[in-house]
């Protein structure tokens, strides 16, 4: 199995990420340069600063999709540290900063551990609020204007005001190291999860990924980049105020030059800040006198006017577009290859056959109950599994089946109860606690990473489970399984259903792992033969490796003849369990089904 | 009076429909079944014009109903009662009827109507619709739908959730409403041997294809849907 | 004593937070929208207010009442032209904050294009400088802020009965529970939004013209009142348009008696404490996350 696997394209190739970064490093010297001892070169520091902190954001909200509209917290943090040290104790603002990038970052594990649980408008909701609060505390205590000590031959660690392009080089460079942070990050198997969580926080939690750690790390991170620029900043503003490092408007500019550029792109948040920023810059400087409130009107009209009229930003549109000419060229265009049903060895299957009674127990359901508002969904289900066991669970749609398995993967909480999966109570367990504990799950519409490629989907789970290599060999094999090895590279969202489908079940199988237990949900509605057939040779070749399949359905049919035993459910309740042959003869089970009349 | 011809409908690259062709005709009960995820929902919402389609058409009377917003469509004498009932929740029951006659003059004689079909719902009008019982919901999608007075009353799946014994009666009034006026009926079924026992036409449904059509009676009798679609019939 | 002087204050403050409360849980329990720009828009009306009374010599009232009809307009004009345009061009990585986005787009433009008209100094009313109070034993009870609660009052209570009980606010409750099945019966959720988007935005105003008769305002006030905003509609529930009243008075009653405890500079971090606690415990509100119209 150590046999060499074929590459996988990463969300960031490496190449790419140097070139851009290369170039903002470039164009930034140049223009550093150029500007030299000029006013101009002013304007160039706060278009780098705004750049980097755009980038800094820009993780925590473009790449892991939690939209924070408070960072100016952990920008404010950065100023106000870096500031008060230096006019208190003399220290350099280039050292004190770091005190602010502590704080920032501190700040934002406690902020985040409190609301991240919050999802989406709620969250952008609440994190507006800690920067107002900041600044009433920062002005409670006496900092309302704090000034950044002015000493005109003070040195390197000082930012040696006369010549202003130390400060800006100290940006630029900034700007490019949260560049590679950015990109080590997304390279990393924290990458993977992160783009996870962006596409489907409850998908990636089933995947075994601990979405709720893996947040608080990119805020952390954001926070602390964050307050870096916010450190230089109070040296080029001279001054710190609370209405400024806190101020909405400072809030609202990583996220309109984010969004400018292009929210969740490496190029983005900063070509948005190098054309805003000059832009209003240049506004203040001509009509500032008479007008001074014009720039927060610029910036508020621009990202209206983003929003509205090109909402995927400016180098996305413009990479689409010239790939549009590429393309009418000749020049390329992957054309998706067929999905070869035959791709993978099919080596036929001995007939499948039931664990013997001896076999371990593997899943112990204990008197589940739950209930929605007044009504009972779950009443008293007992239900176990043995280790190679293939279990059908039916029941007619609304018979709380569904409801069952979010039940067992952590989902939701019984009202009593217990559940127990290889041996491990994991009745108060988390779901990604639970899918590592070798659990795997698929939806009743399948929920894959959409924006991430087919291999990338597997990958995802199965780095949850183990060492990168380990996990490689893992996702592939799941991937042949289930006969999508050349269609590996394609993204998710340009997947049929029935490849969305064979997709999550081989994602299933990677967060279960060898041995594990998969529960699918309704996985053959809707399928061609074909599909079926693929799904079912991969599940019967699960079990032969000792693995357990726990599925649903809302007819008999669609199983029979693939299930060693059926539980059927109704109205909550188990009415019946037993071989399918049993089942077809069971009176309470005709009846559930088909009502009184039918049975004779 | 509803032809569809040739719809295709996709969400995304996820195909849901491919060139469906039907008809209703005016006082017709035609049912629709087959398995979960054949399209049979994403069927009704086309006419209700609430999902885009990518090819055919839909006509009412003759007149296609593309680019028609989904309100006219109610307003066309088209009622739908969705999946799961989505009665509105925090209004009252007779609020909710209410707004189903589209209109601020209300008839109070029509409610009374409604009430008379389904007298559960009298005991309740001044409940929140959402502490009723999953039958009374159904009750009153099916009464709020039958307010605007519609030709067509369309079914989606609404025996969804409940008890055998409810769903024979919701079957039954069903009938009854179809029988005592001149209302055409559209209705989606898991439960295939209620809905061909109900219906005079019947469409199977498969991965978004109509694979087999006719006279519900016959359908019944047919080897091949018993095996497929009435389940525990195939024991043999 | 004093404290009865504290709860009243805090009634008046608190019935002006609920109403302007009311008007962000309307449009969220219909539109799901967040407005950053909600405090904006009752700033505008404040300045309104001030301008027409002194080109037009009226007192604030009338001239509240001739604002209805702009700030009607501008409501319909920003959703038709900014919101729905949000909506149609989903922001690709975070389609829910494309709309919260434009708003706050909106709140930078309405407060620095009112700075540039009107100046960063705060204004007032002329006759907000006359304070006049009533005696009742001990007590003194300040007179705009009375009848502008009583004003609070009688529109908030309006706007809840014709919610209940007029067609048109059945349509709005509808669209606002379920958008598709309201769609189903009829119901031009269109149009029903806009309108919402629309009285939402006057009740905003109205607040402005109430507030002015006594409070200066600055191109900032606005800011000043969004976190006591999002704390009464939070506390009430997201969309809960009476959770939002009661959650405004409540936050005016917290507001006014911890001045008996804590430092009146520190207002609002026993506001945000509030918020914070909130958020912790019942992230769903006080009264639940139901909208409930």
């Amino acid at each position: 199995m150590k046999s060499a696997l074929p590459k996988i394209t990463p969300a960031m190739p490496l190449r790419s990420a140097v070139i851009q970064l290369g170039t903002i490093a470039v164009g930034g010297a140049i223009a550093i340069v150029w500007a030299g001892d000029s006013p101009t070169q002013e304007i160039i520091t706060l278009a780098l600063l705004y750049a980097g902190f755009a980038s800094a954001w820009n993780i925590v909200a473009g790449y892991a999709g939690q939209f924070t509209f408070g960072h100016a917290a952990f920008f404010g943090l950065g100023s106000y540290a870096a500031t008060i040290l230096t006019e208190a104790y003399g220290i350099a603002p280039l050292y004190g900063l770091w005190l602010g990038v502590v704080l920032a970052a501190i700040a934002a594990a406690v902020i985040g551990s409190i609301t991240l649980q919050l999802r989406g408008l709620y969250f952008g909701l609440v994190t507006s609020v800690f920067p107002i609060v900041f600044s009433v505390v920062a002005t409670y205590i006496g900092l309302q204007e704090v000034p950044v000590p002015f000493n005109p031959d003070a040195g390197f660690a000082f930012f040696s005001p006369r010549a202003p392009w130390v400060l800006s080089s100290f940006a630029l460079g900034s700007t490019v190291m949260i560049g590679v942070v950015a990109v080590l990050l997304m390279r990393s198997r924290f990458g993977l999860y992160i783009s996870a969580l962006r596409a489907d926080q409850d998908a990636a939690e089933a995947s075994g990924v601990r979405t709720t750690e893996v947040k608080i790390t990119a805020l952390v991170v954001s926070a602390a980049l964050s307050a870096v620029i916010g450190g230089l900043y109070a040296s080029a503003a001279l001054v710190v105020t609370p209405a400024d490092v806190f101020g909405v408007q400072m809030s609202v500019k990583p996220v309109l030059f984010s969004v400018f550029g292009g929210i969740g792109t490496l190029l983005g948040p900063v070509v948005g800040a190098v054309i805003l920023v000059p832009l209003s810059e240049t506004l203040t400087a001509s009509f500032g006198s008479t007008l001074p409130s014009l720039s927060g009107l610029v910036y508020g009209a621009a990202l209206l006017l983003v929003i509205t009229i090109f909402p995927a930003g400016l180098v996305p549109v413009v990479r689409d577009a010239t790939l549009a000419l590429w393309t009418r060229r000749g020049g390329g265009g992957a054309t998706p290859s067929t999905p070869a049903a035959e791709d993978a060895n099919e080596e036929p299957v001995e007939a499948s056959s039931a664990p013997p009674a001896s076999a371990p127990v593997i899943l112990d359901i204990k008197g589940i109950f739950k209930a929605f508002g007044g009504t009972r969904v779950l009443v008293d289900v007992n239900i176990q599994m043995r280790e190679g066991e293939i279990l059908g669970v039916i029941g007619p749609n609304g018979a709380g089946k569904t409801t069952l398995f979010n039940v067992i993967n952590g989902f939701l909480r019984p009202d009593a109860g217990a559940v127990v999966l290889l041996g491990r109570d994991i009745t108060q367990a988390k779901p990604s606690a639970i899918a590592r504990a070798g659990l795997g799950r698929t939806f009743q519409t399948a929920r894959l990473f959409t924006g991430m490629s087919a291999i990338e989907n597997v990958l995802a789970a199965a780095l949850t489970r183990g060492s990168k290599d380990a996990a490689l060999a893992a996702a592939w094999r799941a991937l042949a399984e289930v006969h999508l090895t050349d269609r590996a590279q394609i993204s998710a969202g340009a997947l049929t259903t029935g490849e969305l489908r064979r997709l999550e079940l081989a994602r299933a199988m990677a967060t279960a792992g060898e041995g594990g237990l998969l529960m699918l949900d309704e996985f053959l509605g809707g399928l061609t033969h074909a599909d079926s057939a693929v799904l079912l040779a991969a599940l019967r070749r699960w079990r032969a490796r000792g693995g357990s399949v726990l599925a649903i359905e809302h007819t008999m049919r669609a199983m029979a003849g693939f299930v060693d035993r059926f539980v059927v459910l109704n109205f909550g309740e188990v009415i019946a369990e037993g071989p399918p042959e049993e089942i077809w003869r069971n009176r309470a089970v005709v009846t559930a089904y088909l009502g009184e009349k039918w049975v004779a | 009076m509803i032809v569809i011809d040739n719809l295709t409908v996709a969400y995304g690259s996820v195909q849901a429909l491919t060139g469906v062709s039907l008809e209703i005709g005016a006082n017709e009960f035609v049912s629709i079944i087959g398995p979960n995820g054949a399209g049979k929902t994403t069927l009704l919402k086309s006419i209700s014009n609430v999902v885009p389609w990518q090819s055919g058409d839909i006509r009412v009377d003759g007149t296609s109903i593309r680019g028609r917003e989904g309100w006219d469509i109610a307003r066309l004498g088209i009622s739908h009662v969705p999946e799961g009932r989505r009665v509105f929740g925090q209004m009252t029951v007779e609020d909710n009827l209410k707004i189903g006659a589209m209109s601020s003059r209300v008839d109070m004689a029509q409610i009374q109507g409604i009430y008379d079909l389904f007298p559960h719902l009298a005991a309740r009008k001044h409940a929140r619709a959402i502490t009723l019982s999953g039958g009374e919901q159904q009750m009153l999608a099916i009464g709020r739908a039958l307010m605007s007075r519609p030709r067509l009353l369309m079914l989606d799946e609404p025996s969804m959730g409940l008890a055998p014994l409810l769903v024979e009666q919701v079957f039954h009034h069903i009938g009854e409403l179809f029988k005592s006026s001149s209302l055409s009926v559209l209705l989606i079924e898991q439960r295939a041997t209620e809905a061909l026992e109900a219906s005079q036409r019947s469409y199977v449904l498969e991965q978004g294809r109509v694979v087999i059509s006719g006279p519900s009676a016959k359908l019944l009798n047919d080897p091949a849907i018993q095996s497929s679609y009435l389940g525990i019939t195939a024991k043999g | 004593m004093y404290a009865l002087q504290l709860v009243i204050a805090g009634l008046q403050q608190g019935g002006i937070i609920a109403l302007l409360s009311m008007g962000l849980a309307l449009m969220f329990g219909v539109l799901r929208l967040v407005n950053f720009a909600q405090a904006d828009f009752m700033m505008l009306g404040m300045y309104g207010v001030i301008v027409l009374t002194a080109t037009l010599h009226t007192n604030f009232v009338l001239s509240s009442l001739l604002l209805a009809i702009p700030a009607f307009a501008a409501g319909l004009f920003v959703y038709q032209f900014i919101i729905r345009q949000v909506a149609k061009a989903k922001l690709a990585s975070a389609p829910e904050h494309a709309q919260l986005l434009a708003t706050l787009g909106l709140s930078l433009v309405l407060q620095n294009g009112a700075e540039m008209i009107w100046g960063a100094t705060p204004r007032s009313l002329p006759s907000a400088q006359e304070l006049s109070v009533w005696h009742i034993g001990k007590l003194s009870i300040d007179q705009p802020r009375t009848i502008g609660f009583c004003i609070a009052v009688v529109v908030a209570v309006t706007m809840l009965l014709v919610l209940r009980n007029t067609h048109i606010g059945r349509t709005v409750r509808a669209a606002a529970s379920d958008r598709e099945a309201a769609i189903y019966v009829g119901i031009n959720v269109r149009k029903a939004y806009l309108l919402t988007f629309a009285v939402s935005i006057l009740l905003s105003v109205i607040v402005g013209g109430i507030l002015v008769s006594y409070y200066p305002v600055t191109p900032q006030t606005g800011s000043d009142f969004i976190l006591l905003m999002f704390t009464a509609v939070i506390m009430g529930g997201l969309g809960n348009v009476m959770g939002a009243m009661a959650g405004g008075l409540i936050l005016g009653l917290v507001q006014s008696l911890s001045q008996l405890i804590i430092p009146l500079e520190l207002n609002n971090a026993v506001v945000f404490g509030l918020f914070l606690a909130l958020m912790l415990v019942r992230p769903k509100g006080i009264f639940g996350e139901v909208t409930r119209l």
